[in-house]
């Protein structure tokens, strides 16, 4: 007995919607039997030249598997064991890929990459030389830290001279890449009457590189610290070094810090530069017993000894820059 | 009843969030020109089952029905039923990068495909009714929230929506802004349109609502005029709650 | 105001004051100034140490000159009641001192420093090395930030699918890469694959470790992008009726855009940086190219310009970068309001 007109039709859907139609259990089944087929059938052997062609395949290829694989683990509708199952499937068809097209000769990995043996003896040596990376990262730390303070302090004082050239200083050694500063101290210097052993070059370059560095992350913080703070601490009578030391450093040091240290990983990080200006720090150490023994696992024990102390300083950076955007968001 | 003037009808709605059983099978009907005023202790589930309604929050099981039609049928473009229902939300969600203006013609536009003089006329007229003439082409972070939440009803309206929805339009709002909302909201309410309205201003809901929905645990305890709601209930839960809010 | 002694103690500090009206500490006074001023001209003429490279010792009365000499330039600095011509003269002083002090301690043969720096015969002469190297710096920053910039933003588009397998592979990848040196990648790329059957151009494996480092920064970049725009946003754009396409277009994409423009540009920057590493895999990059020109040529000056080189290129870089990003931040606070 219903009075109403039929109003299916208003919200009926009119046009295809594709990104419905693709997460349809029958096209994803076919999509993934395409894939197979065409992991079966289409992808060139191993043994191939590498031409042009053969890289295109292969691209192609991964640009299907990313496509299918992305089509259902993001549909929201697809049960999440599925989803597991599609994950697990994507990360082993990547490793399958490099395993079979990379051209890696897989039985000399023990022998060239994990040869232990050959390091017997010699860890000393691997290990002197972190200690060195350490030593130069720690004093470079202080000197970089010593310099970014004192800069920003200065700027703080609007001297339009005395900015100018704190502003070509920062300008400076932003600009130039870590490297080209050692190399030009280490080796164009010395043309010049000034003759710096490795480390002290390694320490100079480090300190007045990430000195600027450091100096923009302490000036933000300065700035960070709200005008009123400033005028409210002028307004009760404190002087100008009173101001910095008990209103504004205090406020700014939380903003500073997570920069701060990401700052400072990044010049630990950059130690490893030094190598090049002969520096006997870790991957020079790693460098000079690959030579000797003609063998690359020395390279492969300093890399993973620079993950294994760099990566958990690289988890802290990121905790602490997270809990910051969390406050500012705030 | 003619059953021509019902606009939405809900039938045993479900809605589960992993373990958590939010809805528990509400079931109502909606009228053309009925303002519908929905409220109920927090966490009762009234801003869920108002998002059930569009679909932003998919249903665990049940019907609705929009103007008769099934929504959640397979055939159906849930888009060209969300066109058919404004929706107001608490946070305003007004496109930042976009001024006043454009976000109003933004939907008129892309899904409507009226020409931009079309749509900027008719963005326009509503900024008009909204009192904001001035103040199309500021961008949001520059309007007061007032401001702002008068601007998303306007983008709101410009879709010439059947039904509107309001999620606690005036919560996030400071006390001397919640009257020029709800004086927009009022002369909606007059000039006919299909309205459910989530909040907790009683001066409001007295004045406009021809119907309040009291939902406790997701479920509806009541469901009166507002006159029997406030004056003569005799429900311990919503005599608990009116006595908190009042 | 209700106690009578703080008051009065109040009273006693403004006579205090009044009495010292016009009171300038003993440091600030010009006539301290320039007894400090006359006291560094004596020890330059009685104490510094005599032309030529110095001894240990005396190296130490060099530098306890240069810090009496920059606490006298702070003392004044941070006085606001001195004018600013006084303090623009002392920075150049300073300067002319430390060209002095140089000039006296260092032991270069300056009538040669014409042939040995600016040598532009040498230039010259080294012209088509430098030319070529700054092609193949600009080869490895262009390959390298196409690349980053295709698997970032896949990994970034895997990552917010939030499964969690993938999400343990991609954020070890991601973390690999951030702890890994560039340097060190660049030799293991380099000088251990082959050891393996992997054989690849230096050119390429430059190419593979700056991608692949950068990679790992750009998807976090991405990935801030897209948390950046709000739960709400996409919510008010369904309402609308607005399709995923739609949305993506009009809504999320100009958002994300905002927030992931500034780092991704100062991401490449930092990225085209590091091309000087390449030089330790011996490509004849820029800095390569610099250094093999400064030992065949024995004249740094092929190694000055290229220095200066890339001043001129990255001070501009940087700066733009900086700019963006400090545009951003003051956006961001327009909204915090």
């Amino acid at each position: 007995m219903s009075t109403r007109p039929d109003n299916t039709h208003k919200f009926v859907r009119t046009h295809p919607s594709w990104s419905v139609w693709l997460r349809r259990p029958p096209v994803v089944a076919l999509s993934f039997a395409l894939l197979a087929s065409y992991a079966v059938f289409l992808l060139p052997s191993a043994e191939t030249e590498s031409s042009l062609l053969f890289y295109l395949n292969i691209n192609l290829f991964i640009l299907y598997v990313l496509f299918c694989t992305g089509n259902v683990l993001a549909d929201g509708k697809k049960p999440e064991s599925l989803k597991m199952l599609v994950a697990l499937a994507l990360i082993a068809i990547m490793c399958w890929l490099f395993y079979r097209y990379s051209g890696a000769e897989w039985h000399r990995l023990r022998e060239f990459f994990f040869n232990w043996e050959k390091l017997q003896g010699k860890w000393w040596i691997l290990w002197q030389g972190l200690e060195v990376t350490l030593l130069l990262a720690f004093i470079s730390g202080i000197g970089s830290v010593l310099i970014g303070l004192l800069v920003a302090i200065l700027h703080t004082l609007h001297s339009p001279t005395l900015n100018f050239f704190l502003r070509v200083y920062i300008d400076v050694f932003r600009s130039i890449p870590m490297i080209v500063i050692m190399v030009f101290i280490f080796f164009a210097l010395p043309f010049m009457g000034i003759s710096l052993g490795s480390i002290v070059t390694t320490v100079l370059a480090l300190s007045l590189g990430y000195g600027a560095y450091a100096t923009e992350c302490f000036r933000a913080g300065i700035e960070s610290v709200h005008t009123g703070q400033l005028e409210a601490a002028r307004s009760l009578g404190l002087s100008r070094w009173k101001t910095i030391s008990k209103i504004i450093l205090p406020q700014a040091f939380p903003v500073v810090i997570p920069p701060l240290t990401g700052i400072l990983v990044a010049m630990l990080k950059d130690t490893a530069v030094a190598s090049i200006v002969a520096a006997p720090e870790l991957l020079k150490r790693a460098r000079e017993l690959y030579t000797s023994e003609t063998n690359p696992t020395p390279l492969v024990a300093a890399a993973l000894i620079y993950l294994m102390v760099l990566i958990p300083l690289v988890r802290v950076v990121n905790v602490l820059e997270n809990k910051l955007g969390k406050k500012r968001s705030r | 009843m003619n059953d021509a003037e019902t606009m939405i009808e809900v039938v045993d709605l479900h809605k589960h969030f992993k373990d958590l059983h939010v809805l528990r099978g509400i079931s109502t009907t909606v009228k053309q020109s009925e303002v519908v005023a929905v409220m109920g202790p927090s966490g009762s589930g009234k801003s869920t089952f108002l998002r059930c309604l569009n679909r932003l929050e998919e249903p665990s099981s049940g019907h609705i029905y929009i103007e008769g039609v099934d929504i959640l049928a397979p055939y159906i473009d849930i888009n060209r039923v969300r066109t058919e229902i404004g929706m107001v939300f608490q946070s305003f969600n007004l496109f930042p990068h976009l001024t006043a203006i454009e976000n109003i013609k933004l939907a008129p536009m892309s899904v409507r495909k009226l020409s931009d003089k079309e749509a900027v006329d008719r963005g326009m007229a509503l900024l008009e009714k909204v009192d904001l003439a001035e103040k199309a082409d500021t961008y949001p972070e520059q309007l007061s929230g007032g401001q702002q939440q008068r601007v998303a009803i306007a983008r709101a309206l410009a879709m010439q929506p059947q039904i509107m929805f309001f999620d606690e339009p005036t919560s996030a709002l400071d006390p001397e802004m919640i009257g020029e909302v709800l004086d927009v909201m009022r002369n909606m309410a007059k000039e006919g349109m299909t309205m459910m309205v989530v909040s907790h201003e009683m001066g409001f809901i007295k004045e406009a609502a021809d119907r309040i929905l009291f939902l406790v645990d997701g479920e509806v305890v009541e469901d009166g005029t507002p006159d029997h709601i406030f004056n003569r209930t005799t429900h311990e839960r919503t005599l608990e709650f009116l006595s908190k809010i009042i | 105001m209700a106690d009578p002694a703080s008051n009065k103690n109040g009273t006693a500090r403004l006579a205090d004051l009044k009495a010292k009206a016009g009171y300038v500490p003993v440091i600030r006074r010009n006539g301290f100034v320039y007894a400090f001023l006359s006291l560094l001209v004596l020890y330059a003429i009685f104490l510094l140490p005599a032309k030529g490279s110095p001894e240990t010792l005396d190296l130490g009365r060099i530098i306890l000159f240069c810090l009496l000499l920059l606490v006298w330039a702070i003392l004044i600095f941070t006085d606001e009641l001195k004018p600013e011509k006084m303090k623009t003269v002392i920075v150049f002083t300073i300067f002319i001192i430390a060209a002095w002090l140089y000039y006296r301690y260092s032991t270069a043969r300056w009538g040669e420093m014409g042939f040995l720096f600016f040598n532009l015969e040498m230039i010259q002469k080294a012209w088509p090395t430098l030319v070529e190297g700054f092609w193949t710096t600009l080869l490895l920053a262009v390959c390298a930030a196409i690349m980053s910039t295709i698997i970032g933003l896949l990994l970034a588009i895997f990552r917010s699918f939030e499964n969690r397998v993938l999400n343990f592979f991609i954020i070890a990848y991601v973390d690999f890469f951030r702890a890994m040196p560039i340097i060190v990648l660049m030799m293991l790329i380099y000088y251990a694959l082959p050891f393996m059957g992997i054989r690849l151009s230096a050119i390429v494996s430059g190419i593979l470790a700056l991608g692949l480092n950068s990679s790992a920064y750009v998807s976090e970049i991405f990935r801030a992008g897209f948390l950046s725009v709000k739960k709400g946003q996409i919510e008010a754009a369904n309402a609308l009726g607005l399709n995923p396409i739609q949305t993506m277009r009009y809504v999320i994409l100009p958002q994300a855009f905002r927030v992931v423009i500034p780092p991704l540009v100062g991401n490449y920057v930092a990225s085209a940086k590091d091309t000087a590493l390449a030089s330790s895999i011996s490509i004849i990059e820029l800095l390569k190219a610099g250094l093999s020109q400064k030992s065949l040529l024995a004249n740094p000056s092929p190694l000055i310009f290229v220095t200066a080189l890339y001043l001129i290129m990255f001070v501009p870089l940087t700066r733009f970068s900086g700019y963006l990003e400090k545009r951003m931040k003051a956006s961001q606070r327009q909204v915090r309001l």
